[in-house]
């Protein structure tokens, strides 16, 4: 295949000749420098500039982090572990409830209720009862082990068990 | 510049444009290496600097809006001349239907035009060649232009304006013949 050269030599040597003329076509000066931003403002202007996307920043990354739980699978063992710790803490937690309004209750019963409740029962009770309550304290086996130390740290209701439990003539003995 | 350079330097425009963060320095990086080339096929298709300038910003645009979708069945360059060709063709279309003008108008207001460029100073003999070429059929001119001006091969011309090589040497040959019956 010819070149252009060889091929407008062969057709028409003055239209070659012409062709290494300065042609006289000339553009503003910075034209082609200052065509990128003249673009770019034309695109603004219609509207169909892209928008630059940026690098993520710090907070951006850890947001999109944090978006990976959000999946099923992390998001159902999360809220497994959640339940299961509420659950534990409700559990074990030190003043339930209920115990606060056992004491609120006991409160509001006066003395003398209480005792009226304690006589008209007296019979369903079960001295066997206060046997792991009293274990600890040393029962005299006879009135003669009986000192004064030894009464004066027994207990009220300890020393009204024992009490009731001693003959008139222990008793007196006693005194 | 050889084919070899305008790959590489294709192949790293594409991939800065097809980039996540890279496109705007592509298609930058794309104008740089291309806006010269551009505006001087479409200079001497329109002839006056304005209306060069006017098509070349509507090109870009499209060049812009349409990049991504480039499949790379041809060059880059090679495309992009046809956005222009087009871009060019339809402005000519355009002025003509707008002046509503006969063949002798319209060589009267091409060579009005040029000689009222302000960024346009032939000597006499250029003047001629200017206005002789401008009174081409657009399609020729386009032809004509290629082959003179851009020396581009006939075969991937034809590829370009999808003409067989036959049909486009028997279409630059036509040419050169009137532009001798012109200039004398």
């Amino acid at each position: 295949m010819k070149n252009i050269e060889e091929e407008l030599r062969e057709l028409s040597p003055r239209l070659a000749d012409l062709r290494k003329q300065d042609d006289g076509m000339r553009v503003p000066e910075h034209y082609f420098e200052n065509l990128e931003s003249e673009i770019f403002k034309n695109l603004d202007e219609i509207g169909a500039r892209r928008k630059p996307i940026s690098q993520p920043s710090p907070v951006g990354k850890l947001t999109a982090w944090m978006a990976g739980f959000w999946q099923p699978k992390f998001a159902i063992g999360l809220a497994a572990v959640l339940v299961l710790g509420f659950s534990a803490w409700w559990f074990f937690r030190p003043n339930s409830s209920a115990a606060v309004n056992s004491e609120l209750a006991m409160t509001q019963i006066s003395e003398d209720e209480i005792e009226n409740f304690v006589l008209e029962n007296v019979q369903q009770f079960d001295p066997g009862q206060l046997a792991p309550e009293i274990v600890e304290v040393e029962i005299p086996s006879s009135t003669d082990e009986v000192d004064d130390v030894k009464i004066e740290n027994l207990k009220a209701a300890d020393e009204q068990f024992l009490l009731d439990g001693m003959t008139d003539s222990e008793l007196e003995e006693l005194l | 510049m050889t084919a070899t350079q305008s790959a590489v330097t294709d192949e790293k425009i594409l991939e800065l444009l097809h980039s996540e963060t890279g496109f705007e320095r592509g298609f930058r990086l794309l104008m740089q290496q291309y806006r010269e080339r551009l505006y001087w096929h479409i200079r001497r298709m329109v002839g006056s600097h304005d209306d060069a300038d006017d098509v070349l910003q509507n090109t870009f645009i499209k060049i812009y809006r349409g990049v991504l979708q480039f499949e790379g069945k041809s060059k880059l360059y090679t495309w992009m001349y046809r956005i222009a060709t087009n871009e060019t063709l339809t402005f000519l279309q355009t002025r003509k239907r707008a002046a509503n003008l006969s063949f002798d108008d319209e060589t009267n207001l091409v060579a009005t035009k040029l000689k009222a460029d302000a960024w346009f100073d032939p000597d006499e003999i250029q003047l001629k060649l200017q206005i002789a070429i401008g009174q081409l059929p657009e399609k020729q001119r386009l032809v004509f232009n290629l082959r003179y001006f851009d020396e581009m091969p006939y075969e991937e011309m034809s590829k370009f304006l999808d003409t067989s090589v036959g049909a486009l040497k028997a279409s630059f040959h036509h040419a050169v013949k009137k532009m001798e019956s012109f200039l004398t």
